[in-house]
């Protein structure tokens, strides 16, 4: 998919055709078709994960920022692990900050948003179940909350080999773990998501 | 430990794989379909990134300010200096003549001679002057301008 080129053009920066050679100035075309191609499907991971528009923006530009910074040198075959490894550990950091954010907040006497007591908030949620948002035509919807539903690491094996096309290889590398592992997660996600969401897709 | 290596070596059914090609076309599809300002905003972020990339004019002031290129300013001009001051000959020596041109400098040393020895004739002359000149300075007087020219 990604040609080979030469480690030795280290750093070599983003279309400056006025005195880049040509083999750098194709290493650098190559780094922003990367990015351009997986951009999209990066965020939506991002947003599927962290649940937010604009914090999964963030987290697509942080690993975005970073790949350049640190490893637009590699090779290209190299930057998809790499890219969705940063992605998936600064989604990870924002999911904590979140939830210590969130946490705090709900210490605080003051804290408006604080709706423990409120009846409407602890009221059953009528939002139908899966089954019925997929009748009703919210096929996204209800597959985004099963996938957010999902463990972490069955959520982004099953996003790394589904949606971004990523090999067994690649996704343990991208998740920093064995690719047995990557597996295991990757049947578990399917088939937790079939037992949810299977009635609309049989 | 069974059932978990039981799941790994399981190959997923025909079924799960065609469910798990319909997910994922949804989802390629719903990252195609995003919204414009999503689409630009990550534009923005590619582009951000992009000139975010070290530069090799950023690496250029960087050995400047890391203090390369002084020292290599400096290094250099020692390097010129041990060479001039390599080439200089000593102080009060000559040199040898080459084989190639030895005969000509040699006769120019020689004619540099001769006419430092006329200059010290000159000398010897204008010796003799000034003993005439204090002998009759008191009598003739400067000889210009007292009317005694004709």
């Amino acid at each position: 998919m990604f040609a080979t080129l030469n480690p030795s053009m280290a750093g070599m920066g983003p279309l400056k055709e006025g005195y880049l050679s040509d083999a750098t100035q194709a290493h650098s075309r190559e780094l922003e078709r990367f990015l351009a191609g997986v951009e999209r499907k990066a965020y939506r991971i991002a947003q599927i994960g962290l649940r937010n528009e604009q914090d999964a923006l963030d987290a697509v530009q942080d690993a975005m920022l970073q790949l350049v910074r640190s490893y637009a040198s590699r090779p290209a075959a190299e930057w998809p692990p790499l890219f969705y490894r940063i992605l998936e550990n600064r989604i990870r950091d924002m999911q904590r900050r979140s939830t210590v954010r969130g946490r705090v907040m709900s210490w605080l006497p003051w804290n408006s948003e604080d709706d423990s007591d409120d009846p409407v908030a602890l009221a059953p949620d009528p939002a139908p179940g899966p089954v019925a948002q997929l009748q009703g035509g919210e096929i996204m919807a209800a597959l985004e909350a099963a996938l957010a539903e999902l463990p972490a690491r069955q959520r982004q094996a099953f996003l790394l080999r589904s949606l971004e096309g990523l090999d067994v290889a690649q996704t343990a590398q991208a998740m920093g773990c064995s690719e047995g592992s990557v597996k295991t997660h990757h049947f578990r996600a399917v088939q937790v998501l079939r037992a949810r969401l299977g009635d609309f897709w049989q | 430990m069974s059932h978990r290596n039981n799941e790994e070596s399981a190959v997923m059914d025909t079924a799960s794989l065609e469910f798990e090609r319909r997910v994922a076309a949804l989802l390629a599809d719903s990252a195609d379909s995003l919204d414009g300002r999503t689409r630009s905003a990550l534009t923005r972020a590619r582009y951000a990134a992009l000139e975010k990339a070290p530069q090799p004019s950023s690496r250029a002031r960087s050995a400047i300010s890391r203090g390369w290129l002084p020292a290599g300013a400096v290094a250099t001009a020692l390097l010129v200096v041990v060479f001039f001051v390599g080439q200089r000959p000593p102080h009060g020596s000559l040199s040898a003549p080459s084989a190639a041109g030895g005969v000509d400098d040699f006769a120019l040393v020689i004619d540099a001679d001769a006419f430092d020895l006329s200059n010290d004739g000159d000398m010897d002359l204008d010796s003799d002057f000034y003993e005439w000149a204090a002998a009759t300075g008191g009598t003739s007087g400067t000889g210009l301008g007292d009317g005694n020219n004709s």
